[in-house]
């Protein structure tokens, strides 16, 4: 299908992939790790409480906490704080799973298809890792939904969807025929970029149509994956700033999550996904299905076995990786730390030094690059002061991190952690602002409590020290009485 | 004569209205600023600031009998946004009435707890539950980690935890390599 009718991204980058770059498409698969690390937190960092014990036996696909299920069969053999692969470099509270090698399934089989997939542990492979039945079933509040499958892998170095799609095409095309049915619509609208060759060949040799899935291709602008401008582009709709595709009744879903749905309902958990792991000058790139929990470092030891380049890669740099890509990545030790539904790549060999930023020149070339329109060098101004009001006037909740404008940045101004940061103190400040909201509601009902209390019983006090000086002044009436009466018969 | 009466009835009716109208406004324009400054308080109701609670600091603040770096959980934050709402200098916090602490929550050790309910109305903020000689329990969503309840509790079975672990309270850091200049 020919799609000229789409709107060019404005703003973005045009990036730059070495010509010669070595990408290997085949499908590895890495093996069972003897002990699998799961940590208990969910997206929103929340820890979770687990509901298994210690040394309780789980088949691959029971739940182990809310939305998190045991990847492999085994033993929980302990409990621990460990590292896991976030920015924070925190440790976490984590069940370690001996593995028993035997790796036996629990069937998946609610009636439901949404609480399949909930219980199947679905959850967002393209990055952000939500709950996928939670997105689908928020999506449908609104009638039939609109299903947008997103295959444009947002950076260089990450090919693990490019590898699905020339690996798996019919079972991508008939996960995507599966939702479709699920959600009840008449077709996929399947965003694509037109430099991935062999990936759209094997998709066209399956013919599409017979699977309502409607082919959009898109040039190759780095962040066309971003789900705003995706969404805007395909389908017309324009966000709000604080809204999400499903908020608009758009079912937005990376390709690989559409698989992870199709097994669900198959009964298969959501147990693996697959990892590019590539050399920092993006030159050499293989991809891993790897069980979630899986040691990073036991990956790379297995990359290391099947990639010569990513051996020597690791050799120069053994201690730290880019876990994501080169734009949204950051530095980690490499450890035992897990694999997770959101660690689609890892980065080997040593970084590029970050370069000292300078005073920022008003070149206003963060603007024309940013791909949401909005005026990064202002953002900067405020979050630098911490000025939350004013970053929000210029739509700080627009910016979707995509690092467009650090890259064009002549002042090597490290933007994009700026707005990172940003929006971490607006949102801890809003949760500051709702506590304090609810405490002073609570407060000013305890001191009207107390207040009419303390009133009650000063009332009470009142009355019954009036009550005790009339019976006092009875009590005198007739002592005065019985006088008088004595008074009156002397005794004789 | 009659006219001459009824005006000048008029005429005391209106001086009266305007009189008690500018009153009214007045008060109006202080229980506004009131309001405005407790906005930015924490309502934490610790009395660390040395009043009953945040609305009592806030009648002091609006009346100038207080500074406004009293408040130890709001920290600079606070202090920053009640020095550009009242114009006044942005001190740094007095820690003669404390220093921030990390958020936290009261835990009562429930093996331990008497039920003898001295904790109820030291609450500020109706955080814990129980009734006579049962147990008593904080709601920790509910608490503010005031400290308030660990007083009088005669068999000191009340602890103050951390309120999340320290994930859930991580933000990115400022980039570190980039002078920051002070609003
Ligand atoms: S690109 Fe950098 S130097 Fe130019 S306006 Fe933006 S922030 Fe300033
Ligand atoms: S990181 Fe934010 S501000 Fe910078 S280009 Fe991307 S969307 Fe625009
Ligand atoms: S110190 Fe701050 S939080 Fe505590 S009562 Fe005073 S104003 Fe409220
Ligand atoms: S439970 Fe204790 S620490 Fe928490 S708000 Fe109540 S009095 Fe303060
Ligand atoms: S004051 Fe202490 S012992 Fe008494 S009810 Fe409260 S927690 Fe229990």
């Amino acid at each position: 299908m020919n799609h000229t009718d789409i709107h060019p991204l404005s703003g973005g980058l045009a990036l730059s992939v070495p010509t010669n770059a070595h990408i290997d498409a085949t499908l590895h698969t890495a093996p069972l790790a003897p002990q699998l690390y799961l940590p208990l937190v969910d997206y929103s960092r929340t820890v979770l409480q687990p509901n298994v014990t210690l040394g309780q036996s789980v088949l691959a696909g029971q739940s182990v906490a809310r939305g998190i299920i045991a990847p492999s069969s085994g033993t929980i053999t302990a409990y621990i704080e460990h590292s896991w692969p976030h920015p924070s470099n925190t440790q976490v509270p984590t069940l370690v799973l001996q593995s028993d090698g035997q790796d036996r399934f629990i069937p998946i089989d609610h009636v439901h298809p949404l609480e399949r997939i909930e219980a199947a542990a679905v959850h967002g492979l393209g990055g952000a890792g939500f709950s996928t039945a939670a997105k689908i079933r928020k999506a449908c509040e609104f009638g039939r939904p609109t299903l947008v499958v997103n295959a444009v892998e947002c950076e260089p170095g990450i090919a693990c969807d490019d590898a699905l799609m020339q690996q798996q095409p019919r079972a991508v095309l008939e996960a995507c025929r599966s939702l479709i049915e699920l959600l009840g619509v008449y077709s996929a609208q399947f965003a694509i970029e037109d430099d991935k060759q062999l990936a759209l060949n094997a998709l066209q040799a399956c013919e599409p149509e017979q699977y309502a899935v409607d082919i959009v291709t898109l040039p190759v602008i780095y962040p066309s994956g971003a789900e705003a401008p995706l969404i805007q582009r395909l389908t017309g709709i324009a966000l709000e700033y604080d809204q999400r595709a499903a908020d608009v009744g758009v079912v937005c879903l990376n390709v690989a999550t559409v698989l992870s749905i199709h097994n669900a309902l198959q009964g298969r958990p959501a147990v693996d996904r697959i990892v590019s792991i590539t050399t920092q000058d993006l030159h050499h790139s293989i991809n891993i299905r790897t069980r979630f929990g899986t040691p990073v470092n036991a990956l790379m030891t297995f990359a290391a076995s099947i990639n010569p380049a990513i051996a020597t890669a690791l050799q120069q740099n053994s201690s730290t990786i880019t876990v994501g890509g080169p734009l949204s990545g950051f530095q980690k030790t490499l450890d035992t730390s897990p694999i997770l539904a959101t660690t689609n790549a890892l980065l080997v060999g040593p970084a590029d030094p970050v370069p000292t930023p300078s005073a920022c020149i008003r070149c206003a070339e963060c603007t024309v690059a940013c791909p949401v329109n909005l005026l990064p060098q202002e953002l900067y101004t405020a979050a630098v002061t911490e000025d939350i009001d004013t970053a929000n006037r210029y739509l700080l909740d627009v910016c979707v991190l995509c690092g467009c404008c650090d890259l064009v940045c002549p002042a090597d101004i490290p933007l994009t952690s700026w707005f990172r940061f940003a929006k971490d103190a607006k949102r801890q400040r809003q949760q500051e602002q709702t506590a304090a909201t609810l405490a002073r509601a609570r407060s000013d009902n305890h001191n009207e409590r107390e207040t009419r209390r303390a009133q009650e019983k000063a009332e009470a006090d009142a009355a019954r020290r009036a009550q005790a000086a009339q019976r006092k002044e009875s009590a005198a009436d007739i002592k005065a009485a019985i006088a008088r009466a004595k008074n009156r018969r002397p005794r004789s | 004569m009659l006219w001459l009466a009824l005006a000048s009835l008029t005429v005391l009716c209106l001086a009266i209205g305007t009189a008690f109208a500018k009153l009214d406004r007045a008060n109006n324009a202080e229980e506004i600023l009131i309001n405005s400054i407790n906005d930015y308080l924490p309502q934490t109701q610790c009395a660390q600031c040395n009043y009953p609670g945040c609305r009592p600091y806030a009648e002091a603040i609006a009346k100038g009998e207080a500074d406004v770096n009293q408040c130890p959980p709001g920290g600079e934050a606070t202090i920053h946004a009640l020095a550009k709402l009242l114009g006044r200098d942005a001190l740094p916090l007095d820690t003669a009435y404390g220093e921030r602490k990390a958020p936290q929550v009261a835990l009562i050790d429930e093996n331990v707890c008497i039920g003898c309910t001295l904790c109820i109305p030291a609450c500020p903020v109706d955080a814990i539950v129980g009734s006579a000689k049962l147990m008593h329990t904080v709601i920790a969503s509910d608490c503010t980690g005031c400290e308030l309840c660990i007083a009088p509790c005669p068999v000191d079975c009340i602890s103050l935890v951390p309120k999340q672990h320290e994930v859930s309270a991580w933000q990115h850091p400022a980039p570190g390599t980039v002078h920051r200049k002070e609003s």
